[in-house]
């Protein structure tokens, strides 16, 4: 177990370089420069001089690229190019909101598709099933920016119940930090809810058919537990996988809906940087968001083993 | 999404430098109704803004946005009035001489800043120097090119020495470049003063979240006494216009900077909700390469001219909220000429085509923001060139890579607006002139060179106006830009803000501000 924490720990390391490569290789291939954007157009090409020099962006692109290597491998992510603050404050303090909202997403998309998908598979074929179709399709189909402003209508503008937008950090009232993320974490949560419930009714049902439910059923165990106890638990191994997939596509609905709801996140770092060509900023918080959806994967394949103790890491 | 979005983004990153000014403006701006109670003292009001702010030291700033703080933090040394003058402010008066090249500035005495420290002619001096100095990066060192050297004779007393004569030099001083800093503040803080600026103005900031909230609160130096009234002002930045428009249906917000064009008619209708639409500085224009392609040759460009419908592209993207414009000075500016203009008409644009001999028309690539407002109006104009047979390919693109290109000379056509500033010269010398460093067309015409210069050496309104005009109608007719309208400025707050006017300059102006 421990050598195989190691080994996918070290995984990271390649994978890291690779994100690192392609985020720099991309940025500095758009057109553009922070030197624009800190001194306005009207600098003179002479003042844009003074300043690549002083942030090193006259240097060729090689030597730039290993200078910030060696920095990230000295755990230094540099600081922004813009305030000079640096990158991994940055980071720490946009952190906080994006990961409240992501947990609450996952833990309510949990919360809703886990018995969906039960009922679904249990009550296969009739109208339960259908429905919780419908429902899924839906879910999946919405594009998240439109649900956002018809949620913000009805439930901030027409009934007024909920705030339209905003964050009120937690050790400033818990209450109202929740009422801030409902509307969000709705958002992120449904295409979440659709894939979730979908892949465990898939699966439920294939394992109802097995042999050993029916034993289960033939010892005269109750349908409650054959369903949840031993069904429902040896489904579960799929829909651990796909979780551990939505962590990716929820940092990436992260970024749309942070900047709709005006959330100061890391979806919305990770924009201003790319219009600013805030390259320092940027490169650092897509390092850190690939290293925690990487990290993510690692939890779920550790939970495999939990759930199925046939499963052995040597 | 709407125009006013893209130009106020095209404009944070246009930079320059900004107008703006104080809203020092007194009791005849009450609005009716209220003459029965005054201005009632404390509380909050809560503003919501389109963007972050990116700084908030008036020294640094480039960012459109930001000059929505500033004015509240710094009072600038001249203010404007809402028809866009030049007054006295932080300098009482001054005087012009030497053949328009010396300045000398009288300021206001008893002026303090935030943390109690004089105002003074050192103070002016010791932030000008520091913007001066090409090592601090300052974006306001492009104001201040002209000056040669600076004194002070005494302590409320500063003499400028330009190297050559340079008109708008006053209102530079109603924006950033006028906005002066407590030079013990910038010593004290030194890197971190961005984050903690010192000022004159009537708020002074209590804490600049990362979260993006501003908060300020009322100075209790300020020099004009018994103002402001607000206890407290706070600044949310939200990005997307309809949630800005929401938040002040809500009561979130008591005052926001931009409603949505398409909500201007139904926001009439809400309850407790004040609106305005008013002409603001700035122009929704084109910008076309006469350098390279077809558009090179000035009868194509003048064929584009034509074959726009102003009117139909101003019903579809500002749903009718604002006027067709033909020049870069708008009916807010004192050097506007309601008489020029050109007709739209399809027979004009053929015979153009005829005349550069291509009476077949041709096919040009139009850049625009990939906002989809902008791409709607590429549309508009691609199906409208269609009709004289100029084929139109759309590439939408990010805003720097759209500028990027336009600086560079990276493109043969695009839509790229233009923010506005109060004094015509800052609309039109450095986009007009040969080799100016905003003529993103590569335009050169020695006569417009000749009038624009003119126009900075004339000592008269008058006679400036006359200049620009004679610029404007050859811009008009060889058409290195051409202009589809003039951005309104539309902003909106609850019906509890008393006391709040809405200025051609976008600036939310606080000083006079009361809550009901």
């Amino acid at each position: 177990m421990a050598g195989f924490i190691i080994r996918r720990v070290l995984n990271l390391i390649p994978v890291a370089f690779v994100v690192l490569l392609v985020t720099f290789s991309l940025i500095h291939i758009a057109p553009g420069n922070p030197a624009y954007t800190i001194l306005g157009d009207q600098a003179s090409k002479s003042a844009v001089q003074l300043l690549d020099r002083k942030m090193g962006l006259n240097r060729p692109l090689v030597v730039q690229f290993l200078t910030y290597l060696n920095q990230v491998i000295h755990g230094n992510l540099g600081r922004s190019l813009l305030d000079n603050e640096p990158v991994a404050s940055l980071i720490v303090t946009r952190l906080p909101v994006t990961l409240e909202l992501s947990v609450l997403a996952i833990a309510l998309s949990l919360a809703v598709a886990l018995p969906i998908g039960v009922l679904a598979a249990y009550h296969a074929n009739t109208w339960v099933d259908s429905l919780s179709r419908v429902l899924a399709l839906i879910g999946a189909a919405v594009p998240n920016f439109w649900l956002a402003l018809l949620l913000v209508y009805v439930f901030a503008v027409s009934l007024r119940w909920l705030p339209s937008l905003g964050w009120v950090p937690l050790n400033q009232g818990v209450g109202q930090n929740l009422e801030h993320l409902i509307l969000p974490v709705v958002v992120l949560a449904l295409p979440l809810i659709a894939t979730t419930s979908r892949v465990l009714r898939g699966t439920l049902i294939e394992v109802l058919h097995l042999l050993y439910i029916q034993v289960a059923r033939a010892k005269g165990l109750q349908e409650r537990t054959v369903v949840l106890r031993h069904g429902f638990k040896n489904a579960l191994i799929p829909v651990v996988t796909v979780v551990g997939m939505q962590v990716g596509l929820l940092l990436g609905g992260v970024v749309i809906t942070e900047s709709i709801f005006s959330l100061p996140g890391m979806g919305q770092l990770v924009v201003d940087a790319i219009f600013d060509r805030d390259y320092m900023v940027l490169q650092g918080s897509v390092l850190f968001m690939a290293m925690a959806v990487l990290l993510a994967n690692l939890i779920v394949d550790l939970c495999y083993a939990w759930l199925d103790p046939r499963i052995r890491y040597n | 999404m709407a125009v006013s979005k893209a130009v106020t983004i095209a404009s944070s990153a246009l930079l320059l430098a900004a107008l703006s000014s104080q809203g020092v403006f007194a009791a005849h701006v009450r609005p009716a109704g209220t003459s029965h109670s005054g201005p009632r003292y404390g509380g909050t009001l809560n503003v919501g803004v389109d963007s972050d702010f990116v700084t908030l030291d008036p020294a640094l700033s480039s960012a459109l946005i930001d000059r929505q703080a500033l004015i509240n933090i710094f009072d600038p040394l001249l203010k404007l009035s809402p028809t866009m003058q030049v007054e006295p402010n932080l300098v009482t008066h001054w005087t012009i001489s030497n053949g328009g090249k010396t300045y000398a500035l009288y300021l206001r005495h008893g002026v303090k800043f935030q943390d109690g420290t004089p105002f003074n002619a050192q103070a002016v001096v010791y932030n000008w120097k520091w913007e001066m100095n090409p090592k601090n990066a300052s974006p306001r060192i492009s104001d201040l090119t002209l000056v040669k050297s600076l004194s002070t004779p005494n302590p409320y007393e500063v003499v400028v020495n330009l190297s050559a004569p340079y008109t708008p030099f006053l209102s530079v001083l109603a924006g950033r470049t006028g906005m002066i800093s407590s030079p013990t503040a910038m010593k004290k803080e030194g890197k971190n003063y961005p984050d903690h600026p010192v000022g004159t103005g009537p708020f002074e900031v209590v804490s600049w979240n990362p979260e993006g909230n501003l908060v300020l609160k009322k100075n209790p130096y300020y020099w004009q006494k018994g103002k402001p009234y607000l206890n407290k002002v706070v600044y949310t930045p939200i990005v997307e216009p309809t949630q800005e428009y929401d938040a002040l249906l809500t009561g979130q917000e008591d005052l926001i900077d931009s409603v949505p064009y398409q909500d201007v008619n139904s926001i009439k209708s809400q309850p407790g909700i004040h609106s305005e639409v008013m002409n603001g500085l700035g122009t929704t224009s084109l910008e076309l390469n006469t350098t390279y392609g077809p558009l090179k040759n000035y009868h194509n460009r003048s064929a584009i001219n034509y074959a726009i419908n102003r009117k139909a592209l101003i019903d579809l993207i500002f749903f009718g909220h604002t006027k067709p414009a033909y020049s870069q000075y708008p009916p807010s500016s004192w050097a506007y000429n309601p008489n020029l203009k050109i007709p739209y008409s399809i027979a004009d644009a053929k015979k153009q085509l005829k005349l550069a001999g291509d009476p077949h028309g041709f096919t040009v690539t139009l850049q625009m923001e990939n906002d989809t407002t902008d791409e709607q109006m590429g549309e508009a104009i691609a199906s409208e060139l269609a009709k004289v047979g100029i084929t139109v390919k759309l590439e939408p693109l990010d805003f720097t890579t759209l500028l990027t290109n336009a600086v560079d000379g990276n493109y043969e056509f695009n839509i790229l607006g233009w923010s506005g500033r109060p004094d015509p010269d800052q609309n039109s010398y450095a986009f007009d002139t040969t080799g100016g460093s905003f003529n993103f067309p590569k335009y050169s015409n020695p006569e417009v060179n000749k009038f624009l210069l003119q126009a900075r050496e004339a000592p008269t309104e008058a006679q400036r106006k006359i200049l620009y005009n004679d610029a404007a109608k050859i811009i008009l007719q060889q058409a290195p830009y051409i202009f589809i309208a003039y951005t309104p400025v539309i902003q909106a707050w609850s019906s509890k803000v008393e006391g709040y006017r809405e200025y051609p300059d976008d600036l939310m102006r606080l000083a006079n501000v009361w809550l009901k």
